[in-house]
């Protein structure tokens, strides 16, 4: 199952993509403003300039030399404006060095006309002769004139946006801090503790989460409190009178006759098992789903929990980590189970099976029909199945280990039963009921 | 052993009673913890108290015990199974707890284990001399030869052998093997010592005049 998306990381990846939609648009507006600033701002240069050769044209009209591809003294230089005087037979009388020798305009217009290779020209009729003034700038000086300042400007916006958006993912990132400390808080937080108890809101929208998480755990701590008494008293209203049960049946074979004695050990096995199924349950009632995982050997366990009747062959390959309480309850019930329905002899084997640690019991006795077994499995998949106790308790230890019981095919031999917990199992579904 | 014990429940406390008797110890039972409280100078050798008591707590009453300065040996016997209530119940000065259900012969065998610790002595079997004594057998041994001894003899011997090396005074040696309930007469104590160093040995148990009886150095 994939993770749940991240409120920061959406919250950065909007503010990356606002951020980059934003800096595309302030690029675009200025781009469009300063290419239109720098055109006006040429155009002004250029009327300017032409306004003042007109001056100097007018004043020293007959001191200038005339005719065709005539250029004024000038050292040399680069020409970012270029002027002509052109007469009424369209022929370049003057013009500056870098001029063309043939008129910039095809005809004369006068103030701004666009002329090729993107040229701009600012034409002005002289009082003199029917001529005509021209003055030009180059295509190119003008096109690098304005995207230099379309740079410039274009590359500080971009740094400043740049500047602005990194600046705001800090901010989320340490805006989002408080969400992760309650994370954590709540985490922390267990309701029979005062001392773990939520600190005030960090923030205003954390006021009705708090609120509602410290309910939530007030009505824990009651219930769990509620189930500890119950589990206590059940403890004591069940251990007392198996305890007396055991000392009288003790009593009573120490003094009764070699006839009796048969009828009395029957009656102690059966409140041994009793003890057993007692302590398995009052461990599971009160296991709350912490589970205590060591390394376990089986068989260290097993000789503790299998009845005399039973015999238990142990096969152990490789590591076992479990609850050993937990497991010993399943395990003394599993066994509990292959006595009660004739089997004589088991064996449970321990082996991993990729990251699962898997536990077949198999036993020696009746087996069931293949109908009964798929509707056993079928029932243990329910959190209220009717399945007997031992396979119950077994099933929830399991999926107290995030693994799942499963009925195996066969047993031992030709027929016989057997029960596969698989612990640890990422593909388990989950537990049908608390263990 | 003369032992106390403080259980509520009826089965339970009259199983181990007579299951404790059978075992040859001598058993004070009481349901109430104020009972036990008018009983408690008496020379018991261990004290078994259950945890839930109807007058009160078992487990409070054994601290309250031990700060008077009383060390006889105590097992908790309790319902309680948790970490917790175990760490606590030791904590209060009982020396072995024990959770219901259990089988009394375990019992018998933790209450053997806490004599010994509280005896200094390691091993289930003690040698005084030509003499060894077998406490979780109930055998003792002569010069490698089993003698065999009658109920009160071995439990005179067993309350003398706890207490090695120390005088217990006819009183307490006589409430020590009949308790309540047994004979009171000093004479009869005396028939019995007189069988016992004829069975295993006139050395072995030593009269300190005027103060009682020693067994060992």
């Amino acid at each position: 199952m994939s993770p749940p998306p991240s409120l920061r990381h959406e919250l950065a990846r909007i503010l990356t993509l606002t951020s980059l939609g934003w800096l595309a648009a302030v690029f675009l507006v200025v781009a469009l403003s300063v290419r239109h600033e720098v055109d006006d701002l040429l155009d002004n240069t250029l009327q300017e300039s032409a306004e003042m050769l007109y001056g100097m044209l007018v004043l020293h009209h007959h001191d200038m030399p005339r005719g065709a591809g005539v250029t004024m003294p000038a050292p040399p230089h680069e020409e970012s404006l270029v002027w002509q005087i052109v007469d009424a037979r369209q022929q370049v009388v003057l013009r500056s060095h870098r001029a063309p020798t043939t008129p910039l305009l095809p005809a004369f217009k006068p103030g701004f006309s666009d002329a090729e290779a993107h040229s701009r020209v600012y034409a002005m009729a002289l009082p003199q002769d029917q001529e005509v003034l021209y003055v030009g700038q180059p295509g190119p000086d003008r096109i690098e004139s304005r995207y230099e300042a379309i740079g410039l400007v274009g590359a500080s916006a971009l740094l400043v946006g740049l500047g602005c958006a990194l600046w705001l993912r800090r901010r989320v990132r340490q805006a989002m801090l408080p969400l992760q400390e309650l994370s954590q808080q709540v985490q922390a937080y267990d309701p029979t503790r005062a001392a773990t108890d939520l600190p005030p809101p960090a923030r205003q929208e954390f006021v009705e989460v708090r609120a509602a998480i410290m309910e939530l755990g007030q009505r824990l701590a009651r219930r769990l409190a509620s189930e500890q008494a119950f589990a206590a008293h059940a403890a004591h209203a069940l251990r007392t009178p198996l305890a007396g049960m055991e000392a009288q049946l003790a009593i009573a074979l120490k003094e009764a006759s070699s006839a009796g004695r048969p009828r009395l050990e029957r009656t102690r096995e059966a409140v041994h098992r009793l003890k057993r199924v007692v302590s398995s349950l009052l461990l599971l009632f009160r296991s709350e789903g912490e589970l205590q995982v060591q390394d376990i050997s089986l068989a260290s366990l097993v000789p503790h929990l299998a009845p005399e009747a039973l015999q238990v062959e142990v096969q152990q390959q490789g590591p076992l980590r479990a609850d050993p309480n937990l497991l010993a309850a399943a395990l003394a019930n599993l066994f509990e189970n292959c006595r009660r329905y004739g089997a004589s002899r088991c064996v449970l084997r321990c082996e991993p099976d990729g990251a699962a640690q898997v536990l077949t019991l198999l036993d020696d006795g009746p087996g069931l029909s293949a109908e009964r077994r798929a509707a056993l499995g079928a029932q243990l998949a329910q959190a209220d199945s009717e399945t007997g106790l031992g396979l119950r308790l077994a099933a929830l230890v399991a999926g107290a280990h995030q693994g799942r019981l499963l009925l195996c095919p066969g047993g031992l031999g030709a027929q016989g039963f057997g029960v596969s917990l698989r612990l640890w199992d990422s593909a388990a579904p989950p537990s049908p009921g608390k263990a | 052993m003369r032992l106390l014990l403080l259980e509520d429940d009826e089965i339970l406390g009259e199983g181990l009673r007579d299951f404790l008797r059978l075992e040859g110890h001598v058993v004070d039972w009481f349901t109430r913890l104020l009972d036990a409280q008018t009983v408690i100078s008496e020379p018991y050798d261990a004290l078994l108290v259950d945890w839930q008591l109807p007058d009160g707590s078992g487990v409070e009453w054994i601290r309250g015990l031990r700060a008077r300065g009383v060390t006889t040996p105590s097992l908790v016997l309790t319902a309680r199974d948790l970490l917790s209530d175990r760490i606590k119940g030791l904590d209060s000065g009982a020396d072995d707890y024990l959770v219901k259900p259990f089988a009394p012969e375990e019992l018998a065998a933790r209450l053997r284990a806490v004599r010994r610790r509280s005896a200094a002595q390691g091993a289930p079997r003690m040698r005084i001399g030509a003499v060894e004594i077998d406490s979780s057998a109930k055998a003792v041994y002569r010069e490698g030869q089993r003698v065999e001894l009658t109920a009160r003899e071995w439990a005179l011997l067993d309350a003398l052998s706890a207490r090695a090396g120390r005088v217990v005074s006819k009183p307490d040696l006589d409430a020590l093997v009949s308790g309540f309930e047994g004979e009171v007469s000093s004479n009869v104590l005396e028939v019995h010592v007189f069988n016992l160093r004829r069975k295993l040995g006139r050395e072995l148990i030593q009269t300190v005049r005027g103060l009682g009886y020693r067994i060992g150095t």
